[in-house]
């Protein structure tokens, strides 16, 4: 698990940490959560939310190395997403600031 | 925050439910889980509501009876009469739901502090025996035991309840997709080392609880958790077998996650490990294969659309999802006005009419017709209780539609689509719906606020609520519109309703920024449940404890401020008059209308017609105007337009306190009447939900503002 320091504007207050994968490659073209057509099989790569906010997602289950289905395109860029047999909806906000890769890449 | 818990965790899990010797059982879970279903078919009718000490965290707190182990056959056995040498009582209580021990909102400190504290009361001599029930979503395994891994952490006796089997049954992309209960909870069991008992809270002869009941004396005597975990080293918990991780419960909360993130990081993997490992264990002894995989989400069925996700295309949807929301707001909106209106008429009626009568010809048969304490009976003690029974109508129908919105699984999908819309004022996106109700009726609008799913979101939304324009407002804004502004009576009631809305805005970003600084607009991170049918015994079952809530905590004010009013009416402040037989004028009441008048000066309505009506407004909107026509001595207060009614009397009345600009005045007036306590329903109601010190500062709070309001509005109106 790396956090490095980002220079996201979102700190609400509090440090920006964005947590990767060791195997990501910071080169590589991600798409973010909201980016994903309705459907699509993901792998989650990074999340640049608010250090606190990132740790109860983590908790929640939705951590790196997620995979999860898009299930649901709603109002504002919000998106619910299927993990493990749960749905989650995330707002628009906090869904552009997850990293996704499809899934097909990486096989 | 110590190791050793807060004084109101200690005092929760030491005093809650009464019984001093009783075993204590913690109900801990996620939200959504079933575990207050669960709570209410282990307690039935023997349990109260509560705020957890110190805070405005609302627990339930019960009893929860059965046979002793061996003699027990069904949950009928919680039925034993108690009393009976048969009956094992335990004290039960209800903690808020909650995704981790590390807190993020006062409510799950609540979770974690009792958790904590009965960890560290148990090492002590002498002390009360145990047991935390866990309360695991089958469906959602993964996230229910990291829950389960932080409680285990603490070293408290523990035992696992499984719900949402019936789910789980027929899912088709989850990890234990298609597992047959008992099977499950078999592996899990194994997997565990602790019991783990299936249970169906809604089938109260089958689902469980007897199981239930047996695993938890057994584990209270003969203590154990969870295999595989750290445990405490020390009694009270404070320490571990390895000391550089150390347990959820240990660690300090709310704060502090941002500080130590990599080591609490570090921490949750060894847990997030410890979970994908019980996963994959349960899902190999159940499958027939072994599932093949080590993160989380991988290693399960593939993804297949769900009857939910077919439902969600429509409710969710960006151009569809708003007015579908908007549609369930008004259908609130009408059952809790509209639909309860002729319930309340009719329970007005029984009261004022047979209910009174029989009283008055009850006490002349003793000797007490016409006495003073005919008065404060009828028109004090019958009044405050006429009051109380002609919401319950309201209230009732409040809680059924909360109850059949939040057990379907909507209640979760209307925070997701209003959620940009209370985004600005930090607040959930279902605090709009009450906020809305508040528009038909303050009370029911209070009521809803328990969906909001922290208690300092509630406390800021019960706050707001009273800003939203009730119809019984609208009242007085007919009255006044039509006496001074006959031909612009619509927009100036529009302009009453805009203002509230302003108010509710302004209000809502004053409180953020100084008393509720610490609600921030967090990201929306929502677990949608399944939609499901609404169990109708259950539900009913919440709406009786519910309503009966209402009635004995905010009624109980209700009726003693009724009885207040009447006392200020009937005691004589001049002139000769006896006790209970005073003409208005010369009443306590108008006298202290007299003096508070002069306060209303600079606000352009200080006469004592304008101070009594808001005096009586205090108690209900609904009757300024019928005490507007009564100090006017006006036979037909509905005709406010009409020459020499109480529209001409108002306008000479408004125009002589304010110097000639009685219309500014009016619009004053109707501004203070819109900002000030909207009744004492509203007040009670508050009390009951927050307590005494945010009520009584709130209602200091609005009453100033309502003057500084009227003020600004007079001052400047009669300028123009």
């Amino acid at each position: 698990m790396w956090l490095t320091q980002s220079a996201g504007p979102k700190s609400l207050g509090k440090p920006n940490l964005t947590i990767y994968a060791p195997e990501h490659d910071p080169a590589a073209a991600d798409m973010t959560l909201p980016e994903c057509p309705l459907g699509a099989e993901l792998l989650v790569t990074g999340l640049r939310l608010p250090a606190a906010d990132a740790f109860r997602l983590n908790e929640m289950g939705i951590r790196l190395g997620t995979v999860a289905h898009v299930t649901q395109h709603a109002a504002f860029g919000g998106r619910v997403i299927a993990v493990a047999g749960s749905r989650y909806a995330l707002d628009g906000g906090t869904a552009a600031l997850i990293d996704v890769e499809p899934v097909t890449t990486l096989r | 925050m110590s190791c050793h818990g807060s004084d109101s965790a200690s005092t929760l899990v030491r005093n809650a439910g009464g019984l001093p010797d009783a075993l204590r059982v913690l109900l801990v879970g996620g939200p959504n889980v079933g575990k207050s279903t669960l709570f209410n078919a282990l307690t039935g009718a023997r349990q109260h509501t509560t705020n957890a000490p110190g805070t405005t965290v609302e627990l339930a707190t019960g009893t929860w009876r059965t046979a002793p182990a061996g003699t027990m056959h069904s949950a009928s056995a919680s039925e034993v009469e108690p009393g009976s040498d048969l009956v094992h009582e335990r004290m039960i209580v209800d903690l808020p739901g909650s995704y981790s021990l590390l807190a993020r909102s006062s409510d799950e400190q609540v979770t974690a502090d009792a958790v904590r504290e009965l960890a560290r009361s148990l090492g002590e001599p002498g002390d009360q025996q145990g047991v935390v029930v866990v309360v695991l979503d089958a469906t959602a395994l993964a996230r229910s035991l990291y829950l389960l891994a932080q409680v285990a952490e603490t070293g408290v006796p523990l035992v696992v309840a499984l719900t949402m089997l019936d789910l789980a049954a027929t899912a088709t992309d989850s990890p234990t997709a298609a597992m047959q209960p008992q099977t499950l909870a078999a592996a899990l069991g194994a997997s565990l080392g602790v019991p783990v008992v299936p249970v169906d809270a809604r089938n109260r002869v089958a689902g469980g609880m007897s199981e239930l009941a047996r695993a938890v004396d057994e584990i209270a005597a003969h203590p154990r958790t969870v295999t595989g975990i750290a445990l405490p080293t020390s009694s009270c918990g404070c320490g571990t077998a390895d000391a550089s991780e150390g347990s959820a419960a240990d660690r300090p909360v709310v704060g502090s996650v941002a500080a130590d993130l990599e080591r609490e990081l570090a921490h949750a993997e060894v847990l997030f490990g410890w979970v994908e490992q019980v996963v994959e264990q349960v899902t190999t002894r159940c499958a027939p294969e072994p599932v093949a995989g080590g993160r989380a989400g991988a290693g399960r069925p593939g993804h297949r659309r769900t009857f939910s996700d077919r439902v969600d295309t429509v409710l969710l949807n960006p151009w569809a999802g708003t007015p579908v929301f908007l549609a369930v707001v008004w259908l609130l909106f009408e059952l809790t006005t509209r639909f309860a209106a002729p319930l309340q008429g009719f329970i007005g009626q029984l009261v004022d009419g047979p209910l009174a009568s029989g009283v008055t010809w009850l006490l002349s048969l003793v000797g007490l017709g016409d006495s003073w304490l005919q008065g404060l009976l009828v028109d004090g003690l019958l009044v405050g209780v006429g009051t109380v029974l002609t919401f319950l109508p309201v209230m009732a129908i409040m809680f059924t539609a909360l109850g059949v919105l939040e057990d379907s699984g909507y209640l979760a999908r209307a925070a997701f689509v209003a959620d940009r819309a209370m985004r600005s004022l930090g607040l959930d996106g279902r605090a709009l719906l009450p906020l809305i109700v508040g528009f038909g009726c303050n009370l029911p609008a209070l009521a809803a606020t328990r969906i909001l799913p922290q208690a300092r979101q509630r406390l800021l939304t019960g706050l707001l609520v009273p800003l939203t324009s009730c119809s019984a407002r609208l009242t007085v804004y007919v009255l006044l519109a039509s006496a001074f502004f006959p031909a612009h009576a619509g927009t100036v009631i529009f302009a009453m309703y805009l203002a509230s809305v302003l108010l509710v805005l302004g209000g809502g970003l004053v409180l953020r920024r100084t008393a509720f600084r610490d609600v921030r607009a967090e990201p929306l991170i929502l677990v949608l449940p399944p939609y499901q049918r609404p169990h109708l015994r259950t539900l009913g079952m919440s709406v009786r404890l519910r309503v009966g809530s209402f009635v004995m905590r905010a009624g109980k004010i209700i009726v003693l401020t009724m009885c207040v009013v009447w006392a200020l009416m009937a005691v004589p402040a001049s002139g000769e008059h006896a006790i209970g037989d005073v003409p208005v004028a010369d009443s306590v009441y108008t006298a202290v209308a007299s003096g508070i008048a002069p306060a209303l000066v600079p606000a352009g309505f200080g006469n004592d017609h304008a101070a009594a009506a808001l005096m009586t407004g205090f108690v209900a909107k609904e009757v300024v105007v019928g005490s507007f026509a009564q100090s006017y001595s006006v036979a037909d207060p509905g005709d406010a337009a009409g020459g020499g009614g109480l529209g001409e009397q108002l306008r000479a009345s408004f125009d002589d306190s304010s110097g000639g600009h009685g219309g500014a005045a009016a619009l004053a007036f109707m501004v203070f009447v819109l900002a000030y306590t909207p009744c004492v329903a509203a007040l009670a109601e508050q009390r009951r939900l927050f307590g005494w010190r945010p009520t009584v500062s709130a209602l200091g709070v609005q009453l100033l503002a309502a003057w500084a309001l009227a003020v600004l509005v007079f001052q400047v109106g009669s300028r123009l």
